[in-house]
């Protein structure tokens, strides 16, 4: 214990007293392990936004081959083969408008039901306010208050009309961040009765929810014009492309880390080019090659980990200063983009990986080196 | 103590072949004080190193305390340099971001002592060597006089038996110079320790059991303290 406190005495002193090259190291760690943050935070982001939980007590019908949502189109009649499943395997068809709108600036989702669907089909509590119940009115989710910091009482300008928002609602899954209102008031606003985005199939507990999937997604009346999906996994397919931005984020990420190698390889480089008079006093009086690594090492270590928290500190208050001025947002869905603890341990873990790696390379051959070819140097 | 036998040393320099020592032979006993004169580039230096471990001769032997030197692997040379020698350089070789009682401690951290044991060895041998008010100093606090005695204390804390001594007085005023041979003897005498010194310095030649003059690789000659 003496031993190792000893080791950090010393280490520690020499960082210190080599002060401004222990600064340079760690400011070239910096901006390698910040690009890392970034990255790891974009793929987590993109991830999540095309992982969805599926909910799997409701399916969706809508227009095959759109790339928005927004453009698909679904009649009554087209309800008709799921409503044939009912009450066996479906306990209601509803159907539901599905906008991009722009509202004061800010791109956002616009769903429309029935009033008395929001709740019992779409899992929607009433967090504050009241429910839209009046013709000018809507509700909006807690995400597009937080996006757009909207309030009760503020006026939304919609389609050339003007709403007031009467509450904000807590939503699951990607209805997160959409603005809601009442069915009929959306069919007057857009002036298409009869025609929807979505059917919305709430399928009854216990049932084989992917065999009424498939019988749904095989009926000939659907199968040509149709897809079914789960309710959220639509986003799944709309956002493979984004989600595959994980795989190619993180080799970007591996390449950010290893960086940190090349970095603390030139950096010992140096130490052992500038500081071979030290490293043969250490030899001449007896301290073991082993010895000499171990504390190259622990002082290159201690700048890596000191690098990466200033890294991760600077890096997620640029992350929370840019979602708080400029936020990402996907299909009109808010994308926070932050750092989980997890990234933050796997980068470390590779952090410390790759710093010794960075140590090891330029010091393999320290152990069969004699002291006069430091001396020499 | 020491035996040296036909020691041959050469090493390149560019495409040069550069003989530093040419079949040196000698003998040297427990407690005896040498000195070895000679001109610069004359091989002393490279002798010290041969006969500490630093560097490998190409050919001939060295042996102390029946430990065979020219065969020995790097780590074995290190554990040899810990445990029975130490080493004084013209240019102090101190550590300059440690104090003069954090360089002493040193060779006996090297040894696995704590620091906090070793500092207070260190203290004692400084007070001995005249620095009791310099020991929180660092070596660009410390004038070259100071230094070099930082530099012996750190030699001797470990309680090696051999001292070898490269130009010791070489950067040093001729007071200061006086004080460190005069420092060099008392620790032979007191506390029979084997010295090897390489100077140009005469006076440190007066206190010696043995002088050797080495030329171009070569003992030249040899005196004791009798002629």
């Amino acid at each position: 214990m003496t031993r190792i406190r000893d080791i950090f005495r010393f280490v520690i002193k020499d960082i210190i007293s080599d002060g401004w090259r222990s600064i340079i190291t760690i400011v070239n760690l910096l901006v390698f392990i910040s690009c890392f943050f970034a990255m790891v935070a974009l793929a987590e982001a993109a991830y999540k936004f095309g992982n969805q939980p599926t909910d799997r007590s409701a399916l969706l019908i809508i227009s095959r081959n759109v790339f928005d949502p927004s453009e698909s189109v679904v009649k009554e009649e087209d309800f008709l083969p799921a409503q044939e499943l009912i009450p066996q395997y479906v306990k209601s068809v509803t159907p539901l408008i599905f906008k991009i709108i722009q509202a004061n600036g800010n791109l956002m989702q616009l769903r429309a039901a029935r009033l008395e669907d929001m709740q019992t089909v779409h899992s929607l509590q009433l967090i504050s306010g009241d429910w839209p119940t009046k013709k000018n009115e809507v509700a909006i989710g807690e995400g597009s208050a937080a996006l757009a910091n909207w309030k009760i009482g503020d006026t939304i300008h919609i389609y050339g009309s003007d709403f007031i928002i009467s509450g904000v609602v807590k939503a699951p899954g990607t209805k997160f961040g959409a603005l809601w209102m009442n069915l009929d008031v959306a069919s007057d606003l857009f002036n298409k009765p009869g025609e929807y985005q979505f059917a919305w199939v709430q399928l009854q507990s216990g049932v084989d929810a992917e065999a009424v999937r498939t019988k749904l997604q095989n009926d000939p009346r659907l199968s040509s014009r149709f897809d079914v999906y789960f309710a959220d996994n639509l986003y799944l397919e709309y956002t493979k492309a984004v989600s595959d931005m994980k795989g190619v984020s993180g080799i970007l990420v591996i390449l950010a880390l290893s960086s940190v190698m090349l970095g603390t390889y030139c950096n010992i480089f140096l130490i052992l080019t500038e500081r071979s008079r030290e490293i043969t006093i250490l030899r001449a009086v007896g301290f073991q090659s082993s010895t000499i690594r171990g504390l190259i090492t622990l002082r290159t270590l201690l700048e890596v980990s000191a690098g990466y928290l200033l890294s991760w500190a600077i890096t997620s208050l640029i992350l929370h200063w840019f979602n708080k001025i400029n936020p990402i947002t996907l299909h009109s869905i808010p994308l926070p983009v932050t750092i989980s603890g997890l990234a933050l341990l796997f980068g470390f873990i590779l952090t410390i990986i790759f710093g010794w790696a960075g140590v090891w390379i330029p010091t393999r051959h320290l152990r069969n080196r004699s002291v006069a070819s430091f001396i020499h140097q | 103590m020491i035996s040296i036998h036909q020691l041959h040393k050469s090493y390149h320099r560019g495409t040069e072949t550069v003989h530093a020592l040419r079949g040196i032979d000698l003998e040297i006993e427990k407690g005896e004080f040498i000195v070895i004169l000679g001109p610069s580039g004359g091989g002393k230096s490279t002798l010290l190193n041969l006969i500490g471990g630093i560097d490998h001769p190409t050919s001939g032997t060295v042996s102390i305390n029946g430990f065979s030197l020219e065969k020995a692997s790097e780590e074995s040379l290190t554990i040899f340099r810990r445990d029975h020698v130490g080493f004084v350089f013209q240019f102090y070789n101190l550590l300059s971001a440690l104090n003069a009682v954090e360089n002493v401690t040193l060779p006996l951290m090297a040894k696995g002592t704590s620091f906090n044991q070793a500092k207070i060895i260190a203290i004692n041998i400084l007070t001995k060597v005249g620095l009791k008010d310099r020991l929180n100093h660092l070596p660009s606090e410390l004038s070259g006089g100071e230094q070099q005695r930082v530099a012996i204390a750190r030699s001797i804390i470990a309680e090696p038996e051999l001292i070898l001594a490269d130009e010791p007085t070489g950067d040093l005023d001729s007071y200061n110079a006086q004080e460190i041979t005069a420092l060099m003897h008392d620790l032979n005498q007191q506390m029979g320790l084997t010295i090897i010194v390489a100077t140009h310095n005469l006076s440190l030649a007066e206190k010696a059991d043995r002088v050797f003059e080495l030329r171009d690789g070569k003992i030249q000659s040899t005196a004791n303290d009798q002629d």
